[in-house]
């Protein structure tokens, strides 16, 4: 038996070409994933690096990444030297390549078989293994080759190393280093700045609302840069925009606070005081009256005055008297009515005959089921405010009356005409205890103004504030923008989200003044519809039929089945006539007797019906 | 000497090689023979020698007038074997195929016993035409002569001679009033032949031979004889299968299993039921008898990848899916010919 050696030559030179070319398939599967996995760690670390900034700078992402691609290059090689095929298998592929009809790797595998056929086998694939022609066409079939799309792998490195040294990306050092001359961003900043700047100044304008807004006030002026950490006008617009709607609604708190409230309640009071006849109680009433605390603390002084001068003459005295009587009156009356709280109480719903009694009131409150927490909480501020209202009427009210029985007493002079240190003592406490009442009243009008003001300019800040966005900048109309779009109307629209917020806000306040709640109402307040129709089928037949045609219209029937659904639809009512007519005519019976017809009651089912609608296999 | 005899004195490989040569050379002769009468189809005539040679029964199917009973024939008649044929009709009764008892009187005692009247399948070579227009009962009652090569009648067992050879015949169309063989029955036939209409050249030819002047050279003799047969069928048992190209035939046939572990990816759902392992034994004894045809002492798996298709495409039974999609069972076989590799492959590398 021969020797199995130009074989083996042949399987050993084979063996080399497919060790090669497995390594350089393996190697560009590596550099496949090296390269992918690359790709996506640097893609990754630009991403991060914006939220994380220690992450970009360290750059460690480098070395690790070299490291693994190393590691992924000895893994191929330790996996390809691990499937080293053996001599049978290698002669096999080469049988397969050449097309040997297995005739080498057959010897090969009965190399230790001793009977002929095997010897001949051996022979054969020896004889064949000799030929040079086989070791000369060896090359030609197995030939070692780059690997198809092994050019992925390393164009995915060259790309993921482009992107690390080119693309600035989200890295902190590329935002620091956006040149900040960029129009766009100027404009925006110095918007967002001389925006901020007014509303501070503004609010520095009015003690009574710095005082109220003290708290918002430092956090108002730490952020005064809104750019400090922002990167593009877009942001910008949004921070300022956001910043203004804090104060906004800061402002919104302030309104309706119970100092603003007691003042509304104070003016609704003093709305109804008829003027008296004296000029200066006059002038005193209608101050009071239109709820100028200003024009109503000087009247009041004049008042004093003439009082304290005593250079009255009697009548003029007497109707000056008589005039602030009934001014005190009238202003006790207006603070014993609590108007404002029997509206409150009307608005939600409760007896309004009730403000009569605080107490009363608050005991209703208590015990009323009707109404929400946010609800009981505004009437609840509503009778504080109210009760506050009232102290301070019935201060000025009893201030009018001192100064009526000043008036009465002719300024308390003394023999010598001169005022006398008692009636001197009376009137100061008298006009400092109206004095404090109508300050404290002219501050929170004050105060009542000037967050309205400002209110007025956060919002018109925050619609400046909110730049139309891309969407409305190529709309061009604003129309089309959607939650992103402009504003209805021509013009570069903006931000539509901030414009409705801005609207709504506006028909929330207008809504307030006019003291009405809003109930929401449920719509359906009937259990849903559900389970199967109970039409009388007869009565819809002939939306059927004009069903079928409009449908037919809109979504065309396949051919095959066009027919088919005209005989169906086509014929429903006449067959659904007929048989409700023969039912009619035959009584009760089966299916094809029908029902009787005073019940032509068809449901879905069928079950019990007469004029049951034929079934879509049924024939026409 | 004996068939047997011949085969135990090949000892050296030379022995084999000659072996090999006088296989080729009896092939050729007999392939020569028929060509005198049949006219192309060399690939028809290749699948029937090998079957004959694998001691198999063959399948043949294809419209008719193609030539199939005339190559039945004149295989019989080059052969030199005793040929049979029964046209298969829906009323014919397996006692029509494998006869009856009668009774005879015997004149010497005057009494009656029963004797057995042999019927057609008692030959060598069976020229089943049209199985599939008998009946299922008919058909069936070929089972037991085309696997244990005997037949029994009355509880008695006949043996039929040796070699015997059924080539059935079936026309794929006129499917009407016709009843297509159980899976059983075609099991056990080794090859299913589809006989291709011939070519321009062979389709002149034939009808030179046939509408001109008849020629006595067109007339056929017996160039073999059983015992030659019987020296070809041991030869080609002997031949040198590899472990790797053997268990590429197995592979081959596992791919026909349905969600086995060879089977290719994606052709599931188009494959009801696969090859049994007669499936399998059929593939080597064709690809044996193929490789002696090429001169070689070793079976290649060039070998079972040419045995596979007459050998599994009716053994391969297509789902409703593939049916429905016009997926025809040759074109799976096929598929599952350039899916399987042939390299040798280690164990777990399924698929």
């Amino acid at each position: 038996m021969g020797s199995t050696d130009p074989i083996l030559s042949i399987v050993r030179r084979a063996r080399r070409r497919i060790g090669l070319q497995s390594v350089l398939s393996r190697f560009a599967v590596a550099a496949l994933w090296v390269g992918a996995s690359l790709l996506i760690l640097v893609c990754a670390s630009k991403g991060l690096a914006a939220w994380w900034p220690d992450l970009g700078a360290r750059g460690w992402w480098f070395p690790v990444l070299l490291g693994l691609a190393f590691a992924g290059l000895a893994l191929a090689l330790v996996l390809t030297r691990g499937h080293r095929p053996s001599d049978v298998a290698v002669a096999s592929l080469v049988d397969v390549q050449l097309k040997l009809h297995d005739r080498l790797s057959t010897a090969m595998a009965v190399a230790g078989r001793q009977d002929p056929f095997a010897a001949a086998a051996i022979e054969d694939g020896v004889r064949l293994a000799s030929d040079r022609r086989l070791t000369e066409s060896l090359g030609r079939a197995m030939p070692v080759r780059w690997p198809k799309n092994s050019w992925i792998g390393p164009l995915l490195c060259v790309l993921a190393v482009a992107v690390w040294w080119f693309v600035p990306g989200l890295s902190p050092a590329a935002v620091q280093a956006a040149p900040v001359s960029d129009p766009e961003l100027a404009a925006a900043e110095s918007a967002a700045q001389m925006q901020i700047e007014a509303v501070q100044q503004q609010i520095e304008q009015s003690p009574e609302l710095s005082k109220e807004l003290g708290d918002i006030a430092p956090q108002q002026g730490a952020s005064n840069d809104p750019t400090n950490d922002r990167k593009t006008p877009d942001e910008i617009h949004r921070e300022t925009a956001r910043r203004m709607t804090e104060l906004s609604q800061k402002l919104d708190d302030v309104l309706s606070s119970e100092r603003t409230q007691s003042l509304s309640a104070m003016r609704d009071a003093l709305s109804k005081i008829e003027p008296g006849k004296s000029p200066e109680v006059k002038a005193l009433a209608e101050a009071l009256k239109i709820g100028d605390a200003a024009a109503a603390s000087e009247a009041m002084q004049e008042v004093m005055e003439q009082i304290a001068s005593g250079k009255m003459d009697e009548a003029t005295r007497e109707q000056m008297a008589a005039d602030l009587e009934r001014l005190a009156q009238q202003i006790a009356d207006a603070a014993d009515s609590n108007e404002a709280l029997r509206e409150a109480l009307e608005s939600a719903g409760m007896d309004g005959e009730l403000a009569s009694n605080m107490e009363a009131v608050e005991a209703a409150l208590a015990a009323s089921k009707s109404l929400n927490a946010e609800q009981k909480e505004r009437l609840r501020k509503a009778i504080k405010s109210q009760k506050s209202a009232n102290a301070k009427l019935r201060k000025l009210s009893e201030s009018c009356k001192k100064s009526c029985s000043q008036c009465k007493n002719g300024g308390s002079k003394s023999k010598d005409g001169t005022p006398s240190s008692d009636s001197e003592d009376a009137d100061s406490e008298a006009g400092e205890q109206a004095e404090g009442v109508l300050s404290e009243m002219e501050a929170d009008a004050e105060l009542e103004s000037a967050a309205k003001s400002l209110r007025s300019q956060c919002r018109s800040g925050q619609c400046q504030g909110s730049r139309p966005g891309p969407e409305s900048r190529k709309s061009g109309t604003g129309r089309e923008g959607g939650t992103k779009g402009g504003a209805i109307g021509e013009g570069d629209g903006g931000d539509g989200t901030d414009a409705v917020a801005a609207e709504v806000a506006g028909k929330k306040s207008q809504m307030g003044s006019k003291r009405k709640a809003v109930i929401a109402r449920q719509l359906v307040d009937a259990p849903p519809l559900v389970g199967e129709s109970r039409a009388r089928l007869r009565e819809i037949a002939g939306d059927i039929e004009r069903g079928y045609e409009e449908g037919t219209d809109d979504d065309p029937v396949p051919p095959h089945l066009r027919d088919l659904h005209k005989h169906y639809f086509g014929d429903l009512k006449q067959r659904i006539d007929a048989k409700s007519a023969g039912g009619a005519a035959g009584g009760s019976g089966g299916s094809g007797g029908g029902a009787p017809p005073t019940s032509p009651n068809v449901d879905s089912t069928g079950k019990q019906s007469s004029d049951k609608a034929p079934s879509a296999g049924s024939k026409p | 000497m004996s068939s047997a005899d011949q085969l135990q004195s090949i000892r050296t490989s030379e022995d084999v090689r000659a072996a090999c040569e006088a296989f080729r050379v009896v092939a050729s002769r007999l392939r020569e023979e028929i060509g005198r009468v049949l006219v192309g189809q060399e690939q028809t005539v290749t699948s029937v020698l090998v079957a004959l040679f694998s001691n198999g029964h063959v399948l043949l199917e294809g419209v008719p007038g193609l030539g199939k009973t005339l190559l039945v024939r004149t295989l019989g008649q080059a052969l030199g074997l005793r040929f049979s044929r029964v046209q298969f009709t829906p009323d014919l009764m397996p006692a029509d195929i494998i006869g009856t008892q009668i009774v005879l009187d015997d004149p010497r005692t005057s009494q009656r016993q029963f004797a057995f009247r042999p019927g057609p399948i008692f030959t060598q070579i069976l020229l089943a035409d049209e199985i599939n227009r008998a009946s299922p009962k008919s058909q069936s009652a070929l089972l037991e002569a085309m696997q244990e090569r005997s037949i029994t009648v009355g509880g008695t067992t006949h043996k039929l001679e040796q070699p015997f050879l059924v080539l059935a015949t079936q026309n794929p169309i006129e499917q009407e009033g016709t009843y297509p063989l159980p899976e059983a029955q075609l099991d056990r036939f080794l090859i299913k032949v589809i006989v291709p209409p011939p070519e321009r050249d062979s389709l002149n030819e034939i009808i030179e031979r046939t509408t001109g002047v008849q020629s006595k050279d067109n007339e056929v003799k017996p160039v073999l004889s059983a015992s030659q047969i019987a020296w070809a069928q041991g030869l080609a048992r002997l031949i040198v299968v590899a472990p790797h190209v053997q268990d590429y035939a197995v592979r081959l046939t596992l791919a026909t299993q349905p969600g086995g572990a060879f089977s290719p990816a994606g052709m599931e759902h188009l494959i009801a039921v696969g090859a049994s392992p007669r499936g399998a034994q059929a593939l080597m004894s064709c690809a044996k008898v193929l490789a002696l045809l090429g001169g070689r002492a070793a079976v290649s798996t060039q070998d079972i990848a040419a045995a596979a298709m007459p050998a599994l495409r009716h053994r391969v039974v297509r789902s409703f899916e593939a049916e429905a999609a016009g997926v025809t069972t040759d074109a799976l076989v096929q598929q599952l010919i350039d899916a399987t590799p042939r390299e040798l492959q280690a164990a777990g590398e399924a698929r």
